[in-house]
């Protein structure tokens, strides 16, 4: 095969997928990329046998083939390849030559045959949704991660539903990592076709899709099909593999219906938290937050570091509440809320406080106290 | 059906063998242990081929009249109890009454015994179960029991006997238990007509401690004396560093009677904690004395197993005496941490004792050798061609032009350190002058980037600095703990645990001690239980699995400090990440302080996996290795 295509728009293409190739593994292949070319286009396909990217580009064809190559070492041969186009030769032997003239590389390819199958979905009923839209979703639910060692499959993955909400359809996201809870809601058009089962996309291929969306698309095609989560553009798809189990009942937590809103401002709470997270450490992170009559007082005690105590003036009339919480789950929330007055929802010492924006209730961001004894 | 029918005696006491006789070591336990009832102080045992042909116990024990012989070998016959209140308080070593019979009817027996009084001995043959001689014969004071061809008539039970060497390990071992427990009597042991072991009268117990555990342990082993009202834990417990991979240099005896017990096993580690590496086991020779009626020796019919009433406050006991007099042994921190010599032989089986007075060698003057020594000391011990600034510590870029990897080079031995192969036996650490400490010290500097050279009162020392700073940080994160308020992070999905029977019984008992590290786990009906928060410094760890792997842990040891040893786990590892690495230059102040701190912990010998924090090698070990003094 021998073709040739744009540097810069591939060094684009392949710089988003680095992250989908880049993963440890004993299976080496998935580090590669697939190349196809076919008439006056190439293909890019490549998959962690978890996510799977699929593109197609213009090119310039002299003969077909497909090769399968280092994904990092061929995106940093193209990166820094002084000329804009760049010529691709299969020599032989499996051997890829890469340039002409005086930059020229020779690369070892791998077996195109070995390369994981892509899972041939077809008939997906898809909804449009806002590229914007998506991306919040992503972005919401990514901010609560997991660590290394993880199994629970309901921190491992985010919930997708359907949810109706003043008489409106949206597309909720959901994600927890048992400490806290950030649910999304985004509207969609069509008609939204949900298998029985909890849909539950893992974290992993979400911050994979939060690349593959850029925000000078306008719409994206999404479908659930064949036990995966499939997100479409003009000439790119991008194929998550949805993980199989139960998700817990997370409905009872969301519900602010019998607290009392405390109306605050966002960005001055923000920079409260922050200051008294300076005095957190990796073995004390507790924050008391002491909610009294028009005022909020916030402080922590660090035996090690010192003290710090914050005074927020708040329209706050009901009991004395005194609670613990991690504030960096509150700047993360904070983080999320795009508008500058929020709600913030707090009942009593055990129980958790919910915060959102203070005009919709599109994002609901929910944080579990902590126990001092 | 066939009809049911009382067994006749002979296949009853066979039975009973069963239980009693399992290998020639079990016939010379109970053999030797009636001739200790009998008030023997001279016991000599025989055995050939590993007992498999011949045993012979002979003492010098009270006898028996013609009488009594012919009624000991009959089954449920003993002198040793009378009343079922004798038997909730036994004080002898037998007392069940079956051993004589159930030997005799596994083997070709033969008794001759005589009392003082009497003229004459009397002579009982029996072969296999059944009585072939009873007859008055001239016999020395005592008894003297054979038992020739065991299993000569139960070939199964025959089949499982072990090599002839593997019999005679196991008596050996069994007789160097009984020895350990009584020290005034003479015991002997003749294999194929060799004399391989000899426990002299003259025996104190420390000196047959370091005839059973081998020689090296000299120095390094620590008395153990702790006790309560009723209880008393005396012994001897070697140096972490005299670790086995196993737990059989721990001989455990309760009323003098040698036993296994896993529970005090477990116990005597908790009282290494800290000291020894995972999976080691240390050398301990411990003794309880504890009320009769406070432990049930009849458990089964071998009487290796015992069961305490109130076995937590036991082990407890246990735990701290060993911790103690391992406490006690490390204020001497020099000698404590002074390499052991390998000395001790394999199977901690020793050679009879070349010298008997080895207390008594040059260093019984060794406080005013040290005096007179200490400016002299200090001139040796002047590190000829390093060059050295006036603190003494050497500063790796001092020599002009030289890059410092080369310069670090120079200090790495071509061949790693001469060990310390020679015996100091003649070294008794309760001699030595106690220890200045080690923040006094003077440094010399860091080698190999890794450990840290000193010379203090005892000599020259090797710290290592990770261990060391690990031991460091570990204290300070435990204290820390201690001071600070439990924080539990509630969880917004409770994690949900399902429990067998047993499991639920284990948890409940210490629901409330996981509430003080901040586990908050509630019953949720049945045998279902709920997790709603979990301390702060795991909270992103599972739970579930977490609160099995304890639960497993607390039905395995049956004791619940077992919350404690997570917590402290916990801390190990957070020690471990926050200390500083080998490889990593220290300057002479961090140096400095690290000493400090250290000399400041509670156990600085060791860090808190137990591997030691420093090794140090006193005056006479160095002359030693240098020949000035053979």
């Amino acid at each position: 095969m021998k073709f040739s295509f744009d540097k810069k728009k591939m060094t684009d293409v392949l710089a988003r997928i680095q992250g989908l190739t880049s993963r440890k593994t004993n299976l080496s292949i998935t580090s590669d990329i697939l190349v196809h070319a076919t008439g006056n286009s190439i293909s890019i396909t490549a998959n962690d046998l978890e996510t799977v990217f699929h593109g197609t580009y213009d090119a310039h064809v002299e003969s077909e083939g497909i090769l399968s190559i280092h994904s990092r070492k061929f995106f940093e041969i193209i990166k820094e390849y002084p000329d804009e186009d760049v010529l691709i030769n299969e020599v032989e032997n499996r051997w890829v030559e890469i340039g002409k003239g005086d930059s020229l590389f020779h690369i070892v390819s791998s077996d195109y045959e070995n390369f994981p199958e892509t899972p041939q979905i077809t008939d997906v009923p898809f909804v449009e949704i806002k590229a914007a839209e998506l991306k919040k979703m992503v972005d919401v639910s990514s901010v609560v991660g997991f660590s290394g060692e993880e199994k629970r499959i309901y921190v491992l993955g985010s919930l997708l539903e359907k949810v109706e909400r003043e008489e409106c359809l949206f597309l909720r996201i959901v994600s927890t990592d048992s400490r806290r809870l950030h649910c999304y809601d985004a509207p969609y058009e069509g008609d939204l076709v949900l298998p029985n089962e909890s849909i539950i996309i893992p974290k992993k291929g979400l911050s994979e899709l939060g690349k593959f969306i850029s925000l000078n698309d306008d719409t994206l095609k999404i479908g659930i099909k064949d036990n995966h989560f499939i997100v479409q553009k003009e000439n790119e798809s991008m194929m998550i593999k949805l993980l199989e189990g139960e998700y817990p009942d997370y409905k009872p937590v969301i519900n602010f219906e019998s607290m009392v809103p405390i109306e605050m401002d966002k960005t001055l709470f923000s920079t409260v938290l922050k200051r008294v997270s300076i005095l957190t450490s990796e073995d004390y992170k507790s924050v008391i937050f002491n909610f009294n009559e028009n005022e909020l007082l916030v402080t922590i005690t660090n035996p090690e570091i010192g003290e710090s105590k914050e005074k927020v003036m708040i329209g706050y009339t009901g009991e004395e509440v005194k609670t613990a919480f991690n504030p960096k789950y509150f700047v993360d929330a904070l983080g999320v809320i795009d508008k500058e007055n929020i709600s913030m929802y707090i009942k009593d010492s055990k129980s958790p406080c919910i915060i959102k924006p203070y005009d919709n209730d599109q994002l609901i961001c929910v944080i579990m106290a902590m126990h001092i004894s | 059906m066939p009809a049911i029918r009382i067994l006749p005696e002979i296949l009853s006491n066979q039975i009973a063998a069963g239980e009693v006789v399992e290998r020639p070591a079990s016939v010379v336990k109970e053999l030797v242990e009636n001739s200790l009832d009998a008030g023997a102080t001279h016991i000599t045992i025989e055995v050939v081929k590993g007992g498999k042909s011949l045993i012979r116990v002979s003492d010098n024990g009270s006898g028996l009249s013609r009488d009594d012989a012919l009624l000991a070998i009959e089954r449920y016959a003993t002198s040793k109890i009378f009343s079922k209140e004798d038997l909730f308080s036994i004080s002898t070593m037998g007392f069940r009454g079956e051993a004589l019979p159930s030997i005799a009817s596994v083997s070709k027996f033969r008794m001759v015994t005589k009392r003082g009084d009497d003229n004459a001995g009397t002579l009982v043959d029996i072969s296999g179960g059944k009585l072939v001689n009873v007859e008055e014969t001239g016999a020395p004071d005592g008894t003297m029991v054979e038992v020739k061809q065991l299993f000569f008539n139960t070939p199964a039970r025959k089949k499982f006997l072990k090599s002839d060497n593997t019999e005679i390990s196991h008596i050996s071992d069994l007789v160097s238990g009984l020895a350990l427990s009584h020290p005034k009597i003479q015991f002997r042991l003749f294999s194929n007509q060799k004399l391989v072991k000899n426990f002299s009268s003259l025996h104190d117990p420390f000196q047959r401690s370091v005839h059973i555990l081998g020689k090296g342990v000299q120095q390094k082993l620590y008395p153990i004396d702790h006790q309560n009202d009723e209880i008393r834990v005396k012994g001897f417990c070697a140096h972490p560093s005299f670790s086995r991979s196993s737990s059989g240099r721990i001989f455990l005896f309760v009323n003098h009677r040698l036993i296994y017990d896993r529970g005090l096993v477990s116990a005597v580690l908790r009282g290494y904690q800290g000291r020894l590496m995972k999976g080691k086991y240390p050398m301990v020779i411990l003794f309880l004395d504890i009320p009769f009626d406070q432990v049930d020796v009849n458990v089964h019919p071998s009487k290796r197993e015992v069961k305490f009433y109130n076995y937590q406050q036991v082990y407890q006991m246990v735990t701290l005496g060993i911790s103690s007099a391992l406490m006690r042994a490390q204020e001497q921190m020099g000698s404590y941490s002074q390499k052991p010599v390998d000395g001790v032989s394999k199977h901690g089986v020793s050679q009879p004792q070349r010298d008997s007075k080895p207390f008594q060698k040059p260093y019984q003057e060794a406080g005013k050798v040290s005096i007179r020594d200490w400016g002299n000391q200090t001139l040796v011990s002047e590190p000829v061609n390093t060059p050295v600034q006036k603190s003494g510590f050497i500063r790796e870029n001092d020599r002009p032009g030289t890059p410092v990897a080369q310069d670090r080079a120079e200090f790495i031995p071509e061949k790693p350190l001469p060990e310390n192969t020679g015996k100091s036996d003649s070294l008794d650490m309760t001699f030595e002058p106690a220890d200045a400490g080690i923040s006094g010290a003077r440094i010399l500097g860091q080698v190999m980037g890794t450990y840290i050279l000193i010379e203090s009162v005892s000599g020259l020392t090797l710290i290592d600095q990770h261990a060391a700073h690990e031991r460091i940080m570990y204290e300070a994160l435990k204290h820390r703990y201690g001071n600070l308020d439990v924080i539990s992070q509630n969880l917004l999905v409770p994690e949900t645990i399902e429990l067998s029977y047993r499991e639920v019984d284990a948890l409940e008992q210490c629901l409330e001690e996981l509430a003080l590290l901040g586990f908050i786990i509630e019953p949720f009906g049945d045998t279902t239980f709920v997790i709603r928060a979990l301390p702060s410094m795991i909270d992103e760890k599972q739970a579930g699995p977490l609160i099995q792997e304890i639960i497993e842990r607390i039905l395995a040891e049956k004791n619940r400090s077992v919350t404690e040893e997570w917590l402290e786990e916990t801390l190990i590892l957070s020690a471990c990440h926050r200390s500083v690495r080998a490889n990593q230059s220290m300057g002479e102040l961090e140096i400095r302080q690290l000493l400090k701190d250290l000399e400041g912990c509670e156990n600085p010998m060791h860090c808190p996996h137990g591997r030691p924090t420093m090794i140090a090698w006193g005056q006479p070990d160095l002359e030693k290795m240098f020949k000035r003094q053979v």
